[in-house]
């Protein structure tokens, strides 16, 4: 797996994720599972990186929190065909226009 | 002596202002103060002149050096450190405070208390950004912001695209007229006065980093400091607000000219602090504001052009009679009955005439015509009775072939039986001679997709009329059944010009089929909206929708009218119908069918060629799909014209001096009917118009349809020669995510097969997702469960911590 390495443990978090770990941050404390799936060799990456990954993952809850902000804008509506879905109503006119409702 | 005092020594013009002294600048002829003295780090006098004199000759004209300005060593006010004296901590050690107070307090602690707050607000009134002003013991001040970002409170600017000062107001009283002011201060001061007024934050070199479309095509007023610099500032307001679409109206208004007193730098808060009487400085600034010319004039937003009624005078007799009495019946605009009437007539003359512009140049007599209308705007009817004459002939046609095929049945019989007696017989003469199978005689179709019509072209040499109620099957209903390819729509652009078509078929019999012209005239009624959206990027682009003649009448209130067509007049149409129909091709010298080429008479070419060279000059004026349609209706003019000649021949028009050759009438008429068709052109585009940013976010929204509803920056890399780096195409998807048409799905949220790039997904397509799970369940306060992250069942026993 190439992930490049842009020196934010955006890279390492990846490289976890493929793994099938997943990293939670708790202020400074950084949450990990499952547990046994962090060997002693990940576990020692973990802790030199920490300070990383507690970065990488505050960016990625920063970026979770812009989706739920943006999905609570939206309201339920129905497609042109006949489907539920949720769209930003400020945007509906456009929406129309360019068909996808 | 302070170095600022020293300066001030040798300038006894100098005046006190807000930012310190002005003076004229003794390093140019300065009819107005445009040197500004002020005290910096460590005691240290800044001189400024706004005309670009440098400090070295400004000093050298006061007879002074530039070490003057500075202090033996810098010492004193610790607030004045400038961001360019050490560089920046990195962004990580950047201190974030839950609260504005917090942030407010510790600048505070560090320094002293501050003299002024200002609060910004975004669009949802929530706080934003905080401006902090310290007024300096030498008479100067110091400024500092504290803003939010999704971290918290931090002692910085805040990010660009910043709101403006008052923006929830702003919001609120949209028809108001707001005045610009330079600084919070000033602002609040005209509030003082009742007034809605607002600024930029962070200073009058950073107009440029606001968001200023709250002022959109709104009255604006500047009011600039009495400076240089308040004079940049308002030039550069009023650029911006220029730019906006619709632009705002902008008044600059010179604060002098009322109050005269007024010193260097002197703004509105220095009027109302020196004046007292509030009531007289709004009545004076009201008549200033009132005598000030717009400093840009008001554009308007583009208007859609006015609606000319169809030239039905143009048409020959008895079209034009039938055309007013139809419409007159149905209470529609007559262009609804003139355009499908003039593609039935261009398709009863079909390929058996192509006039001649020149060698080498011809054009056919197929007319693509769309009726756009709201439902309601009666395009139905009006197709019904446009055509009622041609689907007359076809009815009667199909009636005469289905007693032909019961001769043919009883007369394939007879020839079974007599030819099985021949062969008994074995006798030398010739074998009967088999029946051949009566073909239909076909006039229209509705059915669009070309191996159908390829098959009904093959037998009908003269070619078709395509009728559909609803065209929008026509247009969205290419390459249906060919996997995208786009096989039809370049086929159908071979119809337009009446070429030849080759479709093979994976079954049936023949397999291939050639057709050697063909020609089909399209007429239908459209939507709008629908339009809009079947004449996507794609359409533009490969010009089916300048091949189009539009015609889209204001809707009027249906009034109850006794009006009839009357019986005579559709005995007449039907006559020219009959006529039309009776034209034949001929056959060259190899015995093939060709189309008669009828040539323009000497006073049709000197009307063409004068048409021509104006058409050409409008169309270098134009660009995009205007410019587009400009080319077709070129040969437009001239298609309308052999179906006008005709027409008129077919009528016994006894002005028509040669049936074999386009006089300078029929052309003229055809001249006529393509300009009013440009001018619906423009309506129409203008109708259905889209600013080119909404275009771009067309096309990309179009380009994530095709692709299934999600890209990831790359795809959009490399599927559009529009971005060429991934950061540019995912500014771009940005864009779209700012407008709500989609969202972007972490790799979290794109299942587990291991980690992908960031995904922009449809609003639509994501949707789906998002409503198909509970939308309580699904949102927290920092995550949402868009897809397929399962966090919420987890117990705490399974986490392990660094």
């Amino acid at each position: 797996m190439t992930v490049p390495d842009l020196g934010d443990g955006s890279h390492l978090l990846a490289e976890l994720y493929a793994l099938g770990i997943q990293l939670e941050a708790d202020g400074e404390r950084l949450r990990f599972r499952p547990r046994e799936a962090v060997t002693p060799d990940i576990a020692a990456r973990l802790k030199a990186h920490k300070a990383e990954l507690l970065a990488a993952v505050g960016k990625r809850d920063a970026l979770d929190r812009r989706i739920a902000e943006q999905v609570r804008r939206l309201v339920p509506y129905t497609t042109a065909d006949g489907r539920q879905v949720l769209v930003n109503p400020r945007y509906r006119r456009e929406l129309e226009r360019l068909g996808l409702l | 002596m302070t170095r600022v005092e020293l300066v001030l020594s040798k300038l006894p013009d100098a005046k006190r202002n807000d930012k310190g002294w002005a003076a004229r600048c003794p390093a140019h002829d300065d009819k107005r103060p445009s040197l500004n003295i002020t005290e910096g780090e460590g005691a240290r006098a800044l001189v400024h002149c706004h005309a670009g004199c440098s400090p070295e000759n400004i000093t050298a004209a006061l007879g002074l050096k530039l070490a003057d300005l500075m202090p033996a060593k810098a010492a004193g006010f610790t607030l004045m450190r400038r961001p360019t004296a050490k560089p920046k901590p990195a962004a990580k050690s950047t201190p974030f405070f839950t609260t504005a107070a917090a942030a407010v307090a510790e600048l505070e602690r560090k320094h002293r208390p501050r003299a002024a707050m200002w609060t910004y607000h975004n669009a949802g009134g929530e706080p934003v950004g905080v401006i902090l002003r310290w007024n300096l013991p030498t008479g100067g001040k110091e400024i500092r912001p504290v803003s939010r970002n999704c971290s918290g409170w931090f002692i910085g600017g805040m990010a660009e695209r910043r709101p403006l000062y008052h923006l929830p107001e702003l919001l609120a009283r949209p028809s108001e007229r707001v005045y610009v002011a330079e600084g919070e201060k000033c602002c609040d001061t005209l509030a003082g006065l009742g007034l809605l007024a607002t600024t930029s934050p962070h200073g009058s070199m950073s107009a440029g980093k606001a968001d200023w479309t709250p002022l959109t095509g709104r009255e604006v007023v500047i009011l600039p400091d009495n400076d240089d610099a308040g004079q940049k500032y308002a030039d550069d307001v009023a650029a911006i607000l220029a730019k906006l679409s619709p632009p705002a109206t902008v008044r600059v208004v010179r604060l002098p000219d009322a109050w005269p007193e007024l010193p260097a730098g002197g703004d509105i808060a220095d009027v109302v602090e020196a004046g007292k009487d509030l009531k007289t400085i709004s009545s004076k600034l009201a008549a200033l504001v009132d005598a000030a010319e717009p400093e840009i004039p008001p554009k308007r937003p583009p208007t859609v052009e006015p609606l000319t009624p169809f030239p039905t005078d143009t048409l020959p007799e008895p079209a034009r009679s039938f055309v007013r009495a139809c419409a007159s019946a149905i209470g529609c605009d007559e262009s609804f009955i003139a355009l499908p009437l003039l593609c039935a007539l261009a398709s009863a003359i079909g390929n058996t005439r192509r006039v001649q512009l020149k060698r080498g140049w011809t054009e056919p007599a197929i007319l693509w015509a769309v009726l756009v209308g709201d439902s309601g705007t009666l395009k139905s009817p009006a197709l019904e009775v446009a055509l009622r004459a041609i689907r007359k002939r076809q009815h009667t046609a199909i009636k005469r072939h289905a007693e032909a095929m019961k001769k043919y049945q009883d007369d394939l019989m007879r020839w079974e039986k007599d030819e099985a007696a021949w062969k008994r017989s074995k006798a030398g003469d010739d074998p009967p001679v088999k029946p051949e199978e009566p073909q239909a005689d076909r006039c229209w179709c509705d059915d669009v997709t070309v191996e159908a019509l390829a098959v009904l072209l093959q037998n009908q040499g003269r070619g078709l009329l395509l009728v559909r109620d609803e065209l929008s099957g026509w247009l969205g209903g290419f390459d249906r059944y060919a996997q995208g390819k786009g096989g039809d729509v370049a086929r159908w652009l071979e119809m337009f010009g009446g070429r030849s078509m080759v479709v093979d078929r994976k079954s049936g019999n023949p397999r291939t089929i050639y057709v050697p012209r063909a020609a089909v005239s399209v007429c239908g009624g459209i939507q709008p909206v629908t339009l809009a959206r079947a004449l996507g990027t794609e359409h533009r682009e490969n010009g089916l929708a300048a091949r189009l003649l539009l015609a889209c009448p204001r809707l009027r209130p249906k009034r109850w009218t006794e009006a009839e067509i009357s019986p005579e007049l559709e005995r007449r149409i039907a006559a020219v119908f009959d006529r039309l129909y009776d034209l034949c091709p001929t056959t060259d010298d190899e015995g093939e069918v060709q189309p008669v080429i009828v040539p323009l008479s000497a006073g049709g070419k000197s009307a063409w060629v004068d048409f021509y060279n104006a058409h050409g000059q409008e169309q270098a004026g134009l660009s995009g799909d205007l410019s587009a349609a400009w080319s077709k209706l070129e040969g437009y003019a001239a298609r309308l014209a052999l179906v006008v000649h005709f027409v008129r021949w077919a009528a016994g028009d006894s002005s028509l001096a040669n049936a074999d050759e386009i006089d300078a009438d029929s052309i003229a008429a055809g001249v006529k009917l393509s300009r009013w068709f440009g001018n619906e052109a423009r309506r129409v585009y203008a109708i259905l118009g889209e600013s080119e940013e909404e275009r771009d976010r067309r096309r990309v929204v179009e380009l994530i349809q095709r692709k299934g509803g999600s890209i990831s920056g790359r795809e959009l890399v490399q599927s559009c020669r529009a971005y060429r780096t991934v950061a540019a195409a995912e500014a771009a998807l940005e864009g779209l995510a700012e407008h709500g048409m989609g969202i972007w799905k972490t790799p979290e949220q794109c299942g587990r097969g291991g980690p992908k790039a960031r995904r922009f997904v449809l609003a639509a397509e994501c949707g789906v997702n998002v409503y198909s799970n509970p939308l309580g369940d699904s949102v927290s306060d920092n995550s949402v469960d868009v897809d397929v992250v399962d966090t919420g069942d987890a117990k705490d026993a399974d986490w392990g911590e660094v």
